[in-house]
């Protein structure tokens, strides 16, 4: 991909996305720029572009370096790492849960005590994620505990 | 270093374990004794029971090994293991170290259910743990989402 950075007397700033189509790496850089801090670029399989507000998502999980993004009823792929949505999202409530997950605590239904020092979180949409016995004491710091 | 140090803390807690588990012991054959009329337990009885606690200990650390954690079935499966060991151990130990002479029938079986309860009322204990844990967990859920 050619970088091109021109340096101009111009009253906006402005960032022009020349391509053919809006591939995977199109994508990437689309997302990064308007992911802000109220909202959060993704998109779909069929690569559509999505803004959603960061208090939709429930859970993050990276599956093959890659991050997805898990809402009440559809699944988005984002270009941003589960350490960058941790770093941004956290005053929203973020916060990693396993080495792959990162959870909305506002996502949380109701959370279990399970043995080994684990614990299960059932999210709003009924699905089951478990936080590790490493991360656990993470979220119960978060919690005020 | 880094496996001394890991079989050190493993031996470490091995000996937590057996120190637990051998008071335990005493204690039993000390109450049983008692209620027979005998009011001491000899050093030889003490070494055995250290010895049966030292394979229990180290068979729980086996089944049960440090920092690794699994779901729901593989633990039960394993908390399972651990108590049918608890029995074949410690019926086994008393039998074969004879830590009970002149005790009748009736009153092994008695000596059997209390080891038995002993076990259920460490897994009640776990379970009352892990509700009150649950409990003060949702509390600060709630606490957390309606504070920001």
């Amino acid at each position: 991909m050619k970088i091109t950075v021109e340096h101009g007397d111009v009253l906006e700033n402005e960032v022009i996305l020349r391509c053919r189509e809006l591939d995977e790496e199109m994508l990437h850089i689309l997302s990064l720029l308007k992911s802000g801090l109220q909202t959060l670029c993704a998109w779909t399989e069929d690569r559509q572009l999505v803004l959603l507000r960061p208090g939709e998502v429930l859970y993050a999980e990276s599956v093959e370096e890659r991050t997805w993004l898990y809402c009440e009823s559809a699944v988005w792929a984002t270009a941003l790492t589960l350490s960058e949505l941790e770093a941004r999202y956290e005053a929203l409530g973020f916060c990693r849960i396993s080495r792959s997950m990162v959870a909305n605590l506002h996502g949380i239904r109701r959370l279990k005590s399970c043995a080994g020092n684990r614990i299960e979180a059932t999210m709003r949409n009924g699905e089951r994620v478990l936080i590790s016995r490493h991360y656990a004491p993470l979220l119960r710091e978060r919690l005020g505990m | 270093m880094q496996e001394f140090n890991r079989t050190y803390l493993w031996g470490r807690d091995v000996k937590y374990r057996m120190g637990l588990y051998t008071t335990a012991a005493v204690f039993y054959k000390a109450v049983v004794s008692a209620l027979l009329g005998e009011f001491s337990v000899d050093s030889w009885t003490m070494l055995e029971m250290l010895l049966v606690s030292f394979l229990f200990a180290f068979a729980e650390t086996v089944i049960f090994p440090r920092g690794k954690s699994w779901g729901e079935a593989a633990m039960g499966r394993r908390a399972a293991l651990l108590a049918v060991l608890a029995n074949v151990v410690y019926i086994g130990g008393a039998l074969v170290f004879d830590w009970f002479p002149g005790v009748p029938a009736w009153w092994a079986a008695v000596m059997i259910a209390v080891l038995e309860l002993g076990l259920a009322a460490l897994w009640y204990a776990l379970w009352l743990e892990n509700r009150r844990d649950t409990r003060l967990l949702n509390q600060n859920l709630q606490h957390f989402q309606q504070e920001t």
